[in-house]
């Protein structure tokens, strides 16, 4: 069967262009963070937690003019919970960004009643040897009031 | 000397059927429009997500990319939808296939530039740079072509990257107390399905499945230097890998798996034909008189 074959120069230039893309994925895991995307370290699930200390996750509670209390998730509101954990010190220094997120999930959900409050939720779920006990405190580490 | 280096380049470029990479990019542009449609729905959400929350990444600080809005949002998801169904026919696999991927990359962009970068993108994106390189490619062609195998090879080398660096990020992220840390318990409480939280109660078997995880990673190489029949097998076992994680943590990894498929001999799946001898074989075309 026939093959096609490069030229000298196609060969050259595909090798260079593949070894200078291994050595810049490899410099991103390396030194980068995660704002070099596309270039970014793969540090999926790449943080260490103790066996022995509560793991926290975040939760965004919203309550409406209803009274009715949900949560507010990447299909209502358009923010994914990882955003909110990845924003949390910015939700924590300025509550008015909180407001943004209102803000997005009105955009999101126009006929739904209006929202009087959010509160941005960080759940300490206990651990005892890298197990679950069960308990689970919920604390309010920011909230926004309309 | 001359000759050893002539076989590791030659590695990179090791001839493969045309009809491989023309199923591979059809497999690909598709897998942008269901992306679009279906799986990464939600970037279309950061259009009404205030400017407020954008954060942008250092490319979009670099370039400068503007702050998404919903008229950029819409357009690009309107235009890569067109673009991508076109290039999927394999027709102006190079007029059609530079526009796809870099609109598909600001799709990205604008996706990661809210508080979270998601790391199963860069086989896929890898893919997309290179396909347009190939250039005509007709589906069953089994003319092989080192400019094809380049292609493939790109993409095979990205997503072992993806394997092979995830395990370097656990050590510069999170050091060898990874290993023997509540990592997968804590993935399990945010994300796990019920089969996962009933793993969580067995007894060291989640930091056991971390040091299986770690070795995977760092071994995964490995594969490139396996015979092709026992490489489409390792690759099985990949993909195992990948139901095994989703049905626990129901996190898919979905474009890094269409990536994966590079790995594989693709040009002997053929839908269409497929069809047309079923149709065939149901009417008989009738013979000359």
């Amino acid at each position: 069967m026939a093959i096609e074959r490069l030229t000298t120069r196609g060969r050259l230039v595909r090798v260079l262009i593949a070894l200078v893309g291994m050595a810049a994925l490899a410099s991103g895991t390396l030194y980068g963070q995660d704002d070099w995307f596309p270039l970014a370290p793969f540090r999926m699930f790449s943080t260490t937690d103790d066996p022995n200390k509560p793991v926290d996750i975040a939760r965004v509670d919203a309550i409406d003019v209803t009274g009715a209390r949900f949560e507010l998730t990447e299909r209502n509101s358009g923010v994914r919970r990882a955003e909110v954990e990845g924003q949390m010190a910015a939700l924590k220094a300025d509550p008015a960004l909180v407001a943004a997120i209102a803000a997005a999930y009105e955009q999101h959900s126009p006929d739904a009643p209006e929202l009087v409050r959010i509160e941005i939720i960080v759940e300490h779920h206990e651990l005892k040897d890298g197990s679950a006990t069960g308990v689970v405190v919920d604390e309010v580490v920011t909230a926004w009031d309309r | 000397m001359r000759r050893v280096a002539g076989k590791v380049g030659g590695w990179f470029y090791e001839a493969v059927p045309l009809g491989r990479a023309a199923a591979f990019r059809t497999l690909c542009y598709l897998f942008v429009v269901a992306d679009l449609l279906v799986f990464t729905n939600w970037v279309r959400s950061h259009a009404s997500v205030p400017g407020a929350l954008y954060q942008p990444l250092a490319i979009g600080r670099i370039l400068p990319l503007p702050t998404p809005t919903p008229l950029l949002v819409n357009g690009i998801f309107v235009a890569l939808i067109v673009l991508a169904l076109l290039a999927a026919t394999g027709r102006a696999p190079r007029l059609l296939g530079w526009p796809v991927f870099l609109l598909y990359l600001e799709w990205m962009i604008i996706a990661m530039s809210y508080g979270k970068v998601d790391h199963d993108r860069v086989g896929f994106l890898v893919a997309l740079a290179v396909l347009p390189t190939v250039g005509r490619a007709r589906h069953g062609d089994a003319t092989r072509s080192e400019s094809a195998g380049w292609a493939l090879r790109c993409t095979q080398i990205a997503v072992i990257a993806t394997y092979f660096l995830a395990s370097w990020a656990k050590i510069r992220f999170g050091g060898l107390a990874w290993l023997g840390g509540a990592t997968l318990t804590r993935a399990v409480l945010r994300r796990g399905t019920w089969a996962a939280r009933l793993l969580l109660d067995v007894p060291g078997l989640l930091v056991a499945a971390q040091w299986g995880i770690v070795m995977f990673e760092l071994l995964s190489p490995a594969v490139f230097f396996l015979k092709e029949r026992w490489r489409v097998w390792a690759i099985g076992g990949f993909y195992l890998f990948h139901v095994v994680v989703f049905s626990t943590i129901t996190i898919s990894f979905l474009p890094h798996l269409v990536a994966m498929a590079a790995f594989l001999p693709l040009e002997k799946v053929r839908p269409v034909e497929w069809a047309k001898r079923l149709r065939g074989r149901r009417e008989p075309v009738e013979a000359p008189a």
